[in-house]
């Protein structure tokens, strides 16, 4: 799966979350009020199933989740360490 | 055109600092004056003679820390700051200090997190147990710097104390001595204890004040001018009689449900919640005046349109630590099971975590480490259910919402308040009513009946309650030493008189004030028995 792809993925988990339909990579998803917690655990149990990586409490904590730019960046690391 | 003038020109800086000295002495001579708070949510215990002197070091501080040059913003501010403190108690600067530099160490050393948290509850739980009134009156009231020292931490220092520990747990990088010292001492906080208002992070204070953004900083008059304005109109209302917490008051007292349920309705948008936004919005400004760009603690909460909207509004910084210490824990170890997440995440949130929160307040307010916030477990167990449900159901129907229109939206909003109001007021107030409130009314009322010294021994019991579930107030030791002379324990009567007057010299301006102003709906405070 290339960039793009998992960019578009994650915008297409996103609206079907209730968020944007064509979020910006950077926008932040929580201080923007597009995700709430809820949603959150919802979009962390489909990253895990899609990309097949685990997501640990720490990464919501440090702020990891916090837009799909960043999010693409951690599912990158978890992808390339496995 | 008219030119500027010229030294403003060069020195922008100096016509805000104007404006925050005006605000600020405003705020000092109207607090002077018992028209409004200068105590965010909590009354001081102890007199307010230094406000004047508190408020001239922090204008002071703030002229230093708009003047100083980029490398010393930081500087001036600490050194405005720790001044201040050395007025309000110099025995918490003594303490203080070396208590930040401990909490450094202890929090980026390498050990596990624990004992940096062991560290933050073992002070609070050894300067509150230092400072129990009701067990060792004459140690609180001999050393009344004691309870400053442990109302100072547990509502000041606290909860901002949890922040940085999960910062450091998170693997936040270290903070330089500086900096942390800058974050427990901020000079505004010496005056208005911030407590659940005002919990910024630490890198946001460090950078704010480093940055020294002057839109920001001006940011923080309007919000001054917006939370005095807020408190003057509570004051004004409460003068004109409108005062709906002390009707609802009185409407329990005569269990009178009738008058009672719709003043509930009324109290908590009305009272509590302007209240709380009047109160953060001053705490807001004075922080924001410092350059630190920290959100609103209450985002509008009267308009929300359902319990997680209002949740997600109101008192957002105390909120913002409860899901980082217990809702993420939680909430990730069950994200497989959404509903379970939802409802355990809750209740750890509210139950294990909002309701022991509270403790410290009630503790250091009245120094009786003793007593627990019971309503307030009532009210989160009731709000576990409400936000739960609330939450199960926003996953179901999903984020997305249309636009009502205005009439639907303040059905929703009005439905809302209800439903928030029953919860909090119905279990909360009234629990409070019954455990805290009614008990020693009852036993004030029979006080001020009694005659025979055998009627004065039955009811000493019952007022020694009360006197150890409010062992600083004046009133009851009073009231206790007035029995204690008819049952012939003149000895033991003179005891409480003594410890009666030293805690009412502790607290003489602050509560006189407090309670004139409340004195006309709320008359079991001052009972016709008081010497």
């Amino acid at each position: 799966m290339t960039v793009p792809d998992v960019h578009a993925a994650l915008r297409g988990h996103v609206h079907q979350l209730g968020g944007p339909a064509a979020a910006a990579d950077e926008l932040d998803l929580f201080g923007a009020g597009a995700l709430e917690s809820m949603q959150l655990l919802e979009l962390i149990t489909r990253v895990e199933d899609d990309f097949a990586i685990r997501i640990d409490e720490r990464d919501v904590q440090t702020g990891r989740l916090r837009s799909i730019a960043t999010i693409a960046t951690l599912i990158g690391e978890r992808r390339g360490r496995a | 055109m008219t030119e500027p003038i010229a030294w403003t020109h060069r020195r922008p800086g100096v016509v805000t600092w104007m404006w925050f000295s005006l605000a600020m002495i405003g705020a000092g001579v109207l607090h002077q004056l018992g028209m409004i708070p200068l105590v965010g949510w909590a009354p001081r215990p102890f007199d307010d003679d230094r406000v004047p002197a508190m408020i001239a070091l922090i204008i002071a501080a703030h002229g230093a820390y708009l003047a100083a040059p980029p490398a010393w913003r930081v500087r001036a501010l600490l050194g405005g700051s720790l001044v201040a403190w050395a007025v309000v108690s110099p025995a918490m600067l003594i303490i203080g200090v070396p208590w930040v530099l401990g909490f450094r160490a202890l929090a980026w050393s390498g050990r596990r997190p624990a004992w940096s948290m062991a560290y933050i509850v073992g002070t609070l739980l050894a300067l509150l147990v230092l400072a129990d009134a009701a067990h060792a009156p004459r140690r609180v009231a001999t050393h009344p710097w004691l309870w400053i020292v442990a109302y100072s931490f547990a509502l000041g220092w606290f909860l901002r104390a949890l922040v940085v520990w999960h910062e450091a747990r998170i693997g936040g990088p270290r903070p330089s001595v500086r900096d942390l010292l800058t974050y427990f001492f901020f000079a505004p906080f010496a005056l208005v204890p911030p407590y659940m208002l005002a919990l910024p992070k630490l890198a946001l204070v460090t950078a704010g004040v480093d940055a020294r953004d002057l839109t920001v900083v001006r940011s923080g008059l309007r919000w001054l001018g917006y939370g005095v304005a807020v408190q003057l109109t509570l004051w004004a209302a409460t003068r004109l009689g409108v005062d709906p917490q002390g009707l609802f008051i009185d409407a329990l007292r005569a269990g009178d449900w009738p008058r009672a349920i719709p003043l509930a309705l009324v109290v908590y948008p009305v009272r509590a919640v302007f209240e709380a936004c009047g109160a953060g919005a001053l705490v807001l400004g004075m922080v924001r005046s410092f350059g630190v760009p920290m959100a609103p603690a209450f985002d509008r909460p009267l308009l929300a349109r359902d319990v997680a909207d209002w949740w997600r509004r109101y008192n957002t910084h105390f909120r913002a630590l409860l899901i980082d210490l217990f809702w993420t824990p939680v909430a990730m170890r069950l994200r497989r099971h959404p509903i379970a997440a939802g409802y355990l995440g809750c209740a750890v949130v509210f139950v294990l975590g909002s309701a022991p929160l509270h403790w410290p307040k009630q503790a250091a307010l009245h120094a009786s480490p003793w007593t627990f916030p019971w309503s307030t477990l009532a009210e989160s167990a009731i709000m576990t259910a409400l936000v739960g449900t609330a939450l199960a159901i926003e996953r179901r129907r999903g984020r997305r919402r249309e636009v009502p229109g205005p009439v639907r939206a303040w059905t929703q909003r009005a439905g809302t308040w209800a439903l928030v109001c029953g919860a909090i007021l119905a279990v909360g107030y009234q629990l409070d009513y019954r455990v805290r409130i009614a008990p020693w009314e009852r036993a004030a009322a029979a006080a001020h009946a009694v005659e025979s010294p055998a009627e004065a021994v039955a009811l000493v019991p019952a007022l020694e309650s009360a006197v150890d579930e409010r062992p600083t107030d004046p009133v009851r030791r009073a009231t206790l030493a007035r029995v204690l002379v008819t049952a012939g324990r003149p000895d033991a009567a003179w005891r409480q008189l003594a410890l009666a007057t030293a805690f009412a010299t502790h607290q003489s301006l602050a509560d006189a004030r407090l309670l004139a102003r409340r004195a006309p709906s709320r008359p079991h405070l001052f009972p016709r028995s008081t010497p």
